[in-house]
């Protein structure tokens, strides 16, 4: 049983109620420029390939885990020193002595395995050349330690949201941060998520996998009203925003072979339409708001891998024509390598599956239960997200 | 130097160097042209690693005339200078005038046209040098790092831990909570979850490391496996069967299939299609130049001369279409049957070459060869061999054409592991730069089987200008070292109404 020793009012007067306090905003302020900027430097490395230390896109990187690595390791500092008698009991303790938010820790975490993933990145390099791929493993080292950024963003809202009285500008913080990530996890999911494989099982189960995870757990977090469809806007608004905005750069490859001739920064894919699968999410959350995790996850996995395809099999087929091909949509750029040829004409599908029937097969014996599976994986991590208060 | 560089010279260090297509061990390039109205000698360091940025120096041979800008721009040989990146420019060497050095980077591996364009008060120009690149080396790290990261990572899995176990302890109690006895020991549950967790994605990261270790590995560029043979009674006749599995060529016209490496068919250079060098093991015994003929696509013949039984170290050339070159390279053992005639008229071979590194040799009209190293041998530095043939009456003696060139000489390192035949305007193939050209202009044609077994070297152009058909008495051979050691260098030159000569020096290299 837990012992009350201090009053929660007393621990927390740092900030206005309802406000946002200074170093969860610098957090999310690092989040997204960490986001932003890996945006960016995919961009330039789809469009100019040659970079340095010192480029723009990795500037914002630098600056984003900075920010949140040093606040953060700030009011861990202050609160177990400087500020320890008003603290001593308000955080999360690690080895005893040092006491923090649990979203600082996580966001520490994160910078220190950015750091790490430096050397080894460059060692990389040396090794192996220059990479070619977004998935290597000291790659992964910095994904992990992107993810524990962007994830202590989210810890940290949600303790902000769950500590005070309902706050609209707190709960949409919330949301903001699943936002966030989710379009990181869906980045590094890209080589696997990409348009011409949207008609194939594959597809369904890693984008299903990964996003009833993030969904579902946005989704009974937020004290939204909608906040799995808020959280799945706020990734259709960044990677839609950076279809539109990345090409009115002017660009040109300074590495070869050079497929076709390239004038303008290329930009990531046009967002999935995860609106579709996040609305269901939030009405069968609602639904089902009093039945058992378990089932509310079998549920999940049936109904978001049926609305995902439902929205993004037309809409991909769309995106396979000209239609597709216009700057709104962006499928009509092509990285500096991809032949001329690739860049017209109708797209095919990858038929990897070999036909309709098999697909359908695949998505119901394998996409499904995977969905089931990251769907109880995001309610038990919503629900702990829903609680957290420090 | 930038961390990047510098934990590169570190590696280097540690680096453990297998070989290079072009030439057995020696990737540098080192190549005589001209742009224009300036004479420029280009070094080429290629990286260990492709993709990675090669190293160039571009320094100019003519003092009358100087370029004020050079630019760079390395072309991939299937794609042209239309798929290659904007040129670079290079950027002048201070205190060294007519000199420049940039980087450039290569993306794949095979054969590049690097194109140099020098530009001044003289007028502008340019020229190609072949370059075939290949990764050559696995890359050691240095303990210093190891230790870095394993303890960076194991802080990271500690860290993990702890975060894990104080955030199920305590994350979600009210501020101002202490937290009971059952909640220390979901923490302590929480926290070794959480290391066995993190320990397994290290233990997947680690498989996953070794397995891009073993590819790449299998990419490194290596000797293909060949079987030579001597025929042990009758007339020798040395038969070179390329053996190894991934020896496959490009059918001109059908579809590439994926995954499947092939290459471009062979082209005759200076002439012939393959150039084998015998020399006696240790380098200092006899030594031959010859030119088997091709049997099959598998299979090249030729007779062995005069040389007396012994063990050899086989060297043999070979030039692709796509102007990558290679080297195939075995030990064989030559038994005491008969010598067979030469059977080519441009083969050529000493039992015994004169070493000339203090007194020329005196050859046998009393005219003289003389050898020397212009320059200080160290690794990675371009310098000079300058062979001076003088008739008796001490002036330079008229030298012939011999496979089109005014002399040949082969640089092997004394344990055999670097060989290259080198020719006055540089180590690259001529063969490569005439091909590069062409497709720069639009041919792409593989000819295969149906090209001349004999090109015709009067006619074939010269990129560049600077190859001499014939000299008259001195020849000069740029080149560059790759690394310390003892080197022994041949020059071959074939006077007016002689045969063909050969003297060699040692070289000590720092």
């Amino acid at each position: 049983m837990a012992t009350s020793i201090l009053s929660p009012t007393a621990a927390r007067s740092e900030a206005p109620a309802g406000a946002i306090p200074l170093h969860l905003t610098a957090v999310i302020v690092g989040a997204t420029s960490l986001l932003i900027g890996l945006i960016w430097d995919i961009s330039w490395h789809r469009s100019i390939g040659r970079d340095t230390f010192w480029t723009p896109a990795h500037m914002m990187i630098y600056f984003g885990g900075t920010l949140a690595g040093l606040s953060c390791g700030w009011r861990v500092l202050a609160n177990s020193i400087w500020e320890r008698d008003q603290h001593r009991n308000d955080g999360v303790r690690i080895w005893k002595f040092f006491t923090g938010p649990i979203g600082g820790w996580i966001c520490i975490w994160g910078a220190f395995a950015m750091l790490t993933s430096a050397p080894f990145d460059d060692w990389w390099h040396n090794a192996y050349g220059l990479d070619v791929e977004i998935l290597s493993p000291p790659h992964v080292v910095l994904l992990a330690g992107l993810l524990g950024i962007l994830i202590g963003a989210q810890v940290m809202a949600a303790s902000a949201q769950n500590t005070e009285g309902y706050s609209a500008a707190r709960a949409t913080v919330v949301a903001f941060a699943g936002g966030v990530l989710l379009t990181l996890a869906m980045i590094a999911i890209s080589q696997l998520t990409y348009n011409q494989r949207a008609h194939s099982a594959g597809f369904y189960t890693v984008t299903g996998g990964v996003i009833a995870v993030c969904l579902v757990a946005a989704s009974r977090a937020s004290k939204l009203r909608w906040p799995a469809t808020v959280t799945a806007l706020f990734y259709m608004a960044i990677m839609a925003a950076q279809v539109w905005i990345l090409p009115l750069f002017p660009a040109t490859p300074k590495l070869g072979p050079i497929g076709h001739p390239l004038t303008e920064l290329v930009p990531l894919d046009f967002p999935l339409l995860l609106v579709a699968p996040a609305f269901m999410i939030d009405l069968v959350l609602r639904r089902m708001a009093k039945r058992s995790d378990w089932l509310t996850a079998i549920v999940l996995g049936l109904v978001v891998v049926t609305a995902l395809a439902a929205a993004q099999w037309p809409f991909a087929s769309l995106q396979a024509t000209e239609i597709g091909r216009h700057p709104f949509f962006g499928a009509g750029y092509g990285d500096y390598q991809v032949p001329p040829e690739w860049l017209v004409g109708p797209r095919e599908f990858s038929n990897e599956d070999g036909s309709v029937g098999a697909t359908l097969r695949g998505m119901l014996t394998v996409a499904v239960p995977v969905t089931i599976i990251t769907s109880r994986i995001g309610l038990w991590w919503g629900s702990w997200l829903r609680e957290v208060k420090r | 130097m930038s961390f990047r560089n510098r934990i590169a010279t570190l590696c280097a260090i540690t680096c453990v160097w297998l070989t290079s297509s072009a030439h057995l061990g020696n990737t540098i390039v080192v190549q005589d042209g001209n742009a224009g109205p300036y004479g420029l000698r280009v070094l080429v360091r290629p990286p260990p690693v492709i993709p990675g940025l090669v190293d160039v120096v571009v320094r100019t041979t003519t003092a009358s005339a100087m370029p004020t800008t050079v630019t760079l721009q390395p072309a991939l040989w299937r794609y042209g200078t239309k798929g290659a990146p904007a040129p670079e420019s290079a950027v002048a060497v201070p205190g060294e005038p007519g000199t420049f050095q940039t980087q450039v980077w290569i993306m794949s591996s095979g054969s590049y046209a690097l194109h140099i364009a020098a530009s001044g008060p003289a007028g502008s120009g340019t020229f190609i040098v072949p370059y075939t690149s290949a990764a050559t080396a696995t890359l050691g790290m240095p303990n210093w790092l190891g230790w870095v990261l394993a303890a960076l990572g194991a802080f990271l899995v500690f860290g993990l831990a702890s975060v894990a176990g104080a955030a199920s302890r305590e994350s979600t109690l009210p501020a101002g909570t202490v937290p009971d006895q059952p909640r220390f020991r979901r923490a302590r549950l929480a926290a070794g979850f959480a290391a066995l967790i993190a320990c397994t994605l290290v233990f997947g990261g680690w498989n996953w490391w070794n397995a891009v270790e073993q590819d790449y590995r299998r990419s490194l560029d290596r000797p293909l496996d060949v079987k030579t043979t001597v025929t042990a009674t009758g007339p020798r006749t040395l038969t070179l069967e390329v053996v190894d599995s991934v020896w496959r060529f490009t059918v001109p016209g059908a579809p590439q299939r994926r995954g499947r490496q092939t290459f471009t068919p062979l082209m005759p250079d200076h002439g012939k299609l393959m150039h084998m060098f015998l020399v006696q093991a240790g380098g200092r015994g006899a030594v031959a130049h010859l030119h088997p003929v091709r049997r099959n696509e598998r299979t090249f013949t030729t007779g062995v001369p005069e040389l007396p039984a012994g063990t050899y170290w086989l060297f043999a050339d070979v030039v692709h279409e796509s102007g990558a070159t290679r080297t195939f390279v075995d030990t064989v053992a030559v038994g005491g049957g008969n010598s067979t005639p030469n059977s080519d008229g441009d083969d050529a071979w000493s039992l015994s070459p004169a070493t000339v590194n203090t007194t020329p040799a005196t050859l046998t009209d009393n005219a003289r060869f003389a050898i020397a190293v212009e320059g200080t041998p160290v690794a990675g530095k371009d310098v000079v061999i300058h062979a001076r043939i003088t008739s008796a009456d001490g002036n330079p003696a008229p030298l012939a054409p011999w496979l089109g060139m005014a002399g040949h000489a082969m640089l092997l390192r004394t344990d055999g592991a670097v060989f290259m035949h080198l020719h006055p305007m540089g180590t690259s193939s001529m063969a490569a730069q005439d091909r590069l050209a062409r497709r720069e202009k639009g041919d792409t044609v593989m000819h295969g089987d149906s090209q001349p077994a004999v090109m015709d070297m009067a006619a074939m152009p010269m990129h560049g200008g600077v190859a001499t058909i014939a000299g008259q008495g001195d020849v000069r051979f740029p080149v560059a070292f790759p690394s310390a050691g003892t080197y022994r260098v041949l020059v071959q030159v074939r006077r007016v109404g002689h045969a063909i000569e050969t003297a060699a020096i040692d070289v000590t290299v720092r």
